[in-house]
């Protein structure tokens, strides 16, 4: 729980910045870039290790993303590896997507389904939503066989759930009932 | 057989006809964490405090640690099945009970389901468990008495309609007995009664049932049994679903009595619940609120004014003491949140006086206002009689020889007293009988009985009165008052009673 609350607090300091600077959409480019490379293990585990002088993570940091990105970003990554906060980057760089998109009024959506749907329909599913609650949808998509038929929309922490699975569970306790 | 299947399925048809698919959205979130009946969950970001939730798989929970990042919640019934990852979506209701007189002779678990084998519970209003109690505007005070059928508590610490009245004292001093009594006296009265069992064994639960239902009190009683092997939340619900059992009826206008056995074993449920949530522990480490625990429960007790249908909940809490330290955290809170207490004592009930009820230490303070005025007549010099005697009892173990007459009196009459207030378990008297034999007692009229003779003098006089004077039994009955006509008419009776039914050797 420490470490949700935390990395909550330097994406808020990031998002701070970024607003003040007006590069808000530049900076969550630029931590997409640095979570993608910072998906090799071996590095977070690099870069907090305590063995690791901060110069020398310094240096490092400067040699994989000097000119890559903006700089409010490298002073970030060195922060952490000051404070040896690197294995919270990724949870950081959510926390930090979801206030961009709450700023921007987008929200993320996750529509599963029993089927693979075609592109217009998942189209229809997502104007229809975004009608529902009035903000933008960005829409991911999977599939889970076991839903039988409908789909389950996810946004954000709400669920609409529309599936067969859910109606015939709700059938099943009305009627034992 | 084929009839009977055709049936099942024309009502199962029936069902799938009327049954409505709403959509709407809902809260969810993810189990980061599960252990000890608590889970720890993500997400959950609208979800309300009390609110009950739904894990995937069926089970239920409820929310009560709402913080920055998630919620902690209780799992209320079988946590089999919940592990990190598991989907838990929020129902947008809070936690509530079926209410109503279907439930009357039931014996139910804290969320109103039946757990006495005797098919579904009948009822289809139901109604949320933790509410606000009847504010001032709409109550009134307590007026009416509540007869317990126990000749020391009607007498010395009456209870009123409305009031609440703790019973207090050690293990087996027979706290339930004098509960479960009140219950059987109900029987010609039109009160509802609510038996919670918290965190009891269920043999002893069962017992109890058995008990109700031989002196056929279960027709009017409802049994909510959280036993010791249910898990900590449902014992901290169960008074609360009985109190909302009451409200309906209360609300309704009539009158209802709750026993709360015990909330001793309550307070240590939610204690329990609120350490493993990580609340911070204060004393004996029960958490900062367990004052409003139990205020919040006993305040929703109340007597409704005529508006209002002139219903009420009274309150008959039980607390159990440890080596008879009232002094405690949970029963000091209690005793000032009740309106008086009947404490009972070991060494009382080891000397064979029961119910073993301290009249020195019990006290009602609003009940006296509702006793009849038969009783006040005859009971009022009563208790300080028993004060006077119980003083007098430890200086006069050095010998009675050389004490005056008053003193040798006061002891004699305290004797008899002590005597006339034992009674047996299950066994209720009339406020007419109570009346007639504290009447003879405090007119001095068994004075020239032995003492281990009264016993036996009572045992018979009821007997006298029902088949001689039924007509004067009535009479009080009726008026609840004893008048100048009336008190000369029944100390003829006694003193008929006393020359020709009752030999004195």
């Amino acid at each position: 729980m420490a470490k949700k609350s935390s990395s909550r607090r330097y994406a808020q300091a990031l998002f701070q910045i970024g607003a003040e600077e007006d590069n808000v959409k530049i900076l969550l480019e630029d931590m997409e870039k640095v979570n993608e490379s910072l998906k090799e293990e071996k590095l977070v585990y690099l870069l907090d290790s305590p063995k690791l002088k901060i110069s020398e993570k310094v240096k490092l940091i400067d040699d994989i993303f000097r000119k890559k990105i903006d700089e409010s970003i490298l002073k970030l990554l060195y922060v952490l590896a000051e404070n040896k906060d690197f294995k919270y980057f990724s949870s950081i760089y959510n926390s930090y997507k979801l206030m961009v998109y709450d700023s921007l009024q987008i929200e993320i959506a996750e529509i599963i389904t029993a089927v693979k749907l075609d592109q217009k329909s998942i189209n229809n599913i997502k104007s229809k939503l975004e009608n529902s609650i009035n903000k933008k949808i960005e829409v991911s998509t999977s599939v889970d066989p076991a839903l039988i038929a409908g789909f389950v929309a996810k946004i954000g922490d709400r669920i609409l759930d529309a599936s067969a699975k859910s109606s015939l569970i709700k059938m099943d306790r009305m009627i034992k009932n | 057989m084929g009839s009977k299947g055709e049936e099942i399925s024309s009502v199962i048809k029936q069902k799938i006809v009327e049954f409505n698919k709403e959509l709407s959205m809902v809260d969810s979130g993810v189990v980061v964490e599960v252990g000890d009946g608590i889970a720890q969950v993500h997400g959950l970001s609208g979800v309300g405090f009390n609110e009950l939730v739904e894990f995937d798989g069926g089970a239920y929970g409820m929310a009560l640690n709402l913080e920055e990042d998630g919620v902690g919640i209780v799992i209320l019934g079988d946590p089999k099945g919940i592990k990190e990852g598991t989907e838990v979506r929020g129902t947008g209701r809070v936690v509530e009970v079926p209410v109503g007189e279907g439930l009357i002779g039931r014996v139910v678990n804290a969320l109103g389901e039946p757990i006495d084998g005797k098919g579904s519970v009948e009822s289809s209003v139901s109604r949320e468990i933790e509410l606000v109690a009847p504010n001032v505007a709409i109550r009134k005070s307590v007026d009416t008495p509540l007869q317990t059928g126990i000749k020391s508590i009607d007498a010395m610490v009456p209870v009123g309609r409305g009031q609440r009245e703790l019973i207090i004292g050690d293990r087996s001093t027979g706290k339930t007995s004098v509960a479960v009594d009140a219950i059987i006296n109900q029987k010609s009265e039109d009160v509802v009664c609510i038996y919670v069992a918290i965190g009891q064994k269920a043999g002893k639960v069962a017992q109890t049932v058995g008990l109700l239902e031989s002196h056929g009190a279960m027709d009017h009683t409802i049994v909510i049994a959280a036993n010791a092997s249910d898990p900590a939340p449902m014992q901290y619900l169960s008074p609360y679903s009985g109190c909302a059992m009451g409200e309906y009826f209360m609300h309704k206008g009539q009158d209802v009595l709750i026993v709360y056995d015990d909330l001793s074993k309550h307070a240590w449920a939610y204690r329990q619940m609120s350490l493993l949530l990580r609340r911070p522990p204060g004393r004996e480490a029960y958490p900062g609120d367990v004052f409003y625990l139990h205020s919040r429960l006993l305040e929703r007790s109340a007597r409704l004014d005529d508006e209002h249908g002139g219903g009420s909940i009274t309150a008959l809490p039980i607390i159990e003491t440890l080596a008879g330290d009232v002094s405690a955290y949970v029963p000091t809170n209690v005793i000032s949140i009740t309106d008086g207490q009947i404490y009972l004592e070991p060494e009382l009930f080891n000397a064979g006086i029961r119910p073993a009820v301290n009249a020195g230490l019990s006290v009602s303070r609003v009940g006296s206002s509702a006793q009849t005025k038969a009783m006040k007549g005859v009971a009022g010099r009563l208790r300080l009689e028993l004060a006077q005697y119980s003083e007098l009892v430890t200086f006069a173990q050095f010998g009675t020889s050389d004490l005056d007459d008053a003193t040798r009196n006061q002891l004699e009459r305290g004797q008899r007293a002590t005597e006339i207030l034992k009674q047996v378990q299950n066994a209720p008297l009339t406020l007419e009988q109570q009346v007639t034999i504290l009447f003879a007692l405090t007119k001095g009229l068994m004075d020239d009985v032995e003492v281990s003779e009264i016993q036996n003098f009572e045992r018979d006089f009821h007997v006298y009165m029902a088949s001689n004077h039924s007509d004067l039994l009535n009479k009080i009955a009726d008026s609840k008052d004893i008048g100048k006509d009336l008190e000369s008419s029944l100390e003829n009776a006694i003193n008929d009673f006393k020359k020709s039914g009752f030999r004195n050797d």
